[in-house]
């Protein structure tokens, strides 16, 4: 399900979009999400904007999934750069919000490229053929004579003519929006970007100064620092604790119980006590000073090996088909060289180098929260109901 | 009262004279390119120079570095060298260690102009990547190697 449109002249155009004349948006629902739903029609999505040009040839393009070293922000919208015709050069990706319209934002089990590339394409070729048509329109010359040669700009090359995106951004917003079969995507011959390697990451200047925001290094004004004491076991609870210790510590403002998870865990915080303090170190030290006793709970008794024999043997019984492409059993049955191995690898902590953390602003009834988190949807569902309010981005 | 040279600029600490350097950068400072990693010494994410020297900030107290002028990623010139070949060979992948391998990595030029790979091995083994750019680093470090010499 996918209706490209044109949001240039709607007035819910805000932040980093503000500043672009064109722009052109999408409405979508990734096709493994509705057959998921079955073939009744899905609920169409609120539009997302994916795309914008700026008087000045600035084209901005938004990256709705999480970078955490997948390159996931640059990937997506180098595709759009591609398609569009767009030098990588003048291309600013802007970060989306968790946000229900871009559909579901969960960034794991490597399927994003797959799920968003044609998406991103057409998204790209609609905008090409509106900047196209502008500019074809100006010089009074059939649209068929003009293309993108020369990134950035629309040529025709029978009268030695050009014009920047920059140029043309105006009169394409007033273009009608090219139906999806109308939209001539380029060939793989013609790709300037996508499979190659001319490019780099496109936070790679930031990454080498520096510069590049991770969760850990969001301030907000006056903030304080919490660093939490974790039980060992997951579903344990805090019987008791003595802060008086953690409390001397120069810095140290209060400490906070963290209340056990309730069953099923999900996204829920698995508990513990917090310190509070002005700065990190005075947090950790008083972390260090906390006396907690602890209500281990039903799983200290917990070992690794039984799970281990029912994860064998479940893995042996038929399961869920999750994707059946060919007949295995016939082809098995041809005989020839047969390579069988089993794997298994132990519990594992992901043990990014980036620190988990998560910064909260909340005041005057909104809570505006910043973390590395893979799935920020289900990070917001999971604040709201802590929160005792309603979701909204 | 701990006075230091951070990237050049004079300053005054008086807090907490245990407090690593660390944290006196990151939370007091406002420079965040140092990485909190490990907080034990072991990852090399928050290697800032010391009068020159690559050390790890999270295992250095502020009461150690009275008087001493530290350089962190924002103190090294626009794309100085080792930066430069970073660039060019793409060295990074999420980023988070990278500022720390450039501090050591710069450190080591310093005293090494044309390391071995055996050298660079010896002088990086204390910076981890999780996402193992190891061999990109080290062709970063002889590329940078070049375009100091």
């Amino acid at each position: 399900m996918r209706v490209i449109d044109n949001f240039s002249r709607r007035g819910f155009v805000k932040g980093a979009f503000a500043s672009g004349v064109f722009v052109v948006g999408a409405r979508f629902i990734p096709e493994r999400l509705w057959a998921a739903e079955g073939e009744s029609a899905p609920v169409l999505l609120q539009p997302s904007l994916w795309i914008a040009i700026a008087p000045d040839g600035t084209v901005t393009i938004v990256a709705h999934r999480t970078e955490m070293g997948n390159g996931i922000r640059t990937s997506l919208p180098i595709v759009l750069a591609d398609e569009l015709g767009a030098d990588w050069a003048r291309v600013k990706v802007d970060q989306a919000l968790g946000d229900p319209k871009y559909g579901d934002q969960e960034t794991d089990t490597s399927h994003s490229v797959r799920d968003f590339f044609d998406l991103m394409r057409q998204t790209g070729a609609a905008a090409r053929l509106m900047l196209i048509r502008a500019a074809a329109a100006q010089w009074k010359v059939p649209e068929t004579e003009c293309n993108t040669s020369e990134p950035h700009f629309v040529v025709h090359q029978a009268g030695g003519r050009k014009l920047g995106f920059g140029d043309l951004a105006e009169a394409a917003a007033t273009q009608p929006v090219p139906a999806v079969e109308d939209l001539k995507l380029n060939p793989r011959s013609a790709w300037r970007y996508i499979g190659k390697d001319n490019h780099h990451l496109y936070d790679l200047p930031d990454m080498v100064n520096g510069k590049v925001r991770y969760g850990i290094d969001q301030k907000v004004e006056g903030m304080v620092y919490a660093a939490i004491d974790r039980p060992a076991v997951l579903g344990a609870s805090v019987k008791s604790h003595n802060n008086e210790e953690a409390l001397r510590v120069p810095g140290v403002k209060k400490t906070v119980v963290i209340e056990t998870f309730k069953p099923p865990h999900g996204h829920q915080p698995i508990g513990g006590v917090a310190v509070i303090a002005d700065n990190t170190w005075a947090a950790f030290q008083g972390r260090k000073k906390l006396k907690v006793v602890w209500d281990n709970g039903e799983h200290l008794g917990y070992n690794s090996e039984p799970f281990r024999k029912t994860l064998t043997e479940t893995a042996r019984k038929p399961g869920n088909v999750v994707r059946n492409i060919g007949d295995v059993d016939a082809a098995f049955a041809k005989g020839g060289k047969i390579i069988e191995a089993e794997y298994y690898t132990p519990h594992l902590n992901h043990a990014p180098m980036e620190p988990p953390v998560a910064v909260a602003d909340v005041r005057d009834g909104k809570a505006h929260c910043w973390a590395p988190t893979q799935d920020p949807q289900q990070a917001q569902k999971t604040i709201a109901s802590l929160l005792g309010s309603s979701r909204k981005t | 009262m701990i006075r230091l040279k951070v990237n050049g600029q004079e300053k005054t600490f008086d807090g907490d004279p245990g407090m690593p350097l660390l944290w006196y950068l990151r939370d007091v400072a406002g420079l965040t390119g140092t990485k909190f990693g490990c907080g034990m010494t072991l990852c090399g994410a928050c290697t800032v120079h010391q009068n020159g020297e690559a050390i790890r900030s999270c295992g250095t107290p502020m009461k150690e570095v009275a008087g001493a002028e530290i350089t962190t990623i924002e103190g090294i010139a626009p794309l100085h060298p080792v930066q430069k070949a970073w660039m060019e060979i793409k060295v990074p992948q999420c980023g988070y260690c990278q500022t720390g391998q450039i501090m050591q990595a710069i450190a080591l030029l310093k005293s090494n102009k044309a390391p071995s790979d055996q050298d660079i091995d010896t002088a990086m083994s204390g910076n981890l990547c999780r996402c193992g750019t190891y061999s990109r680093i080290r062709a970063a470090i002889h590329q940078a190697a070049k375009g100091i010499a």
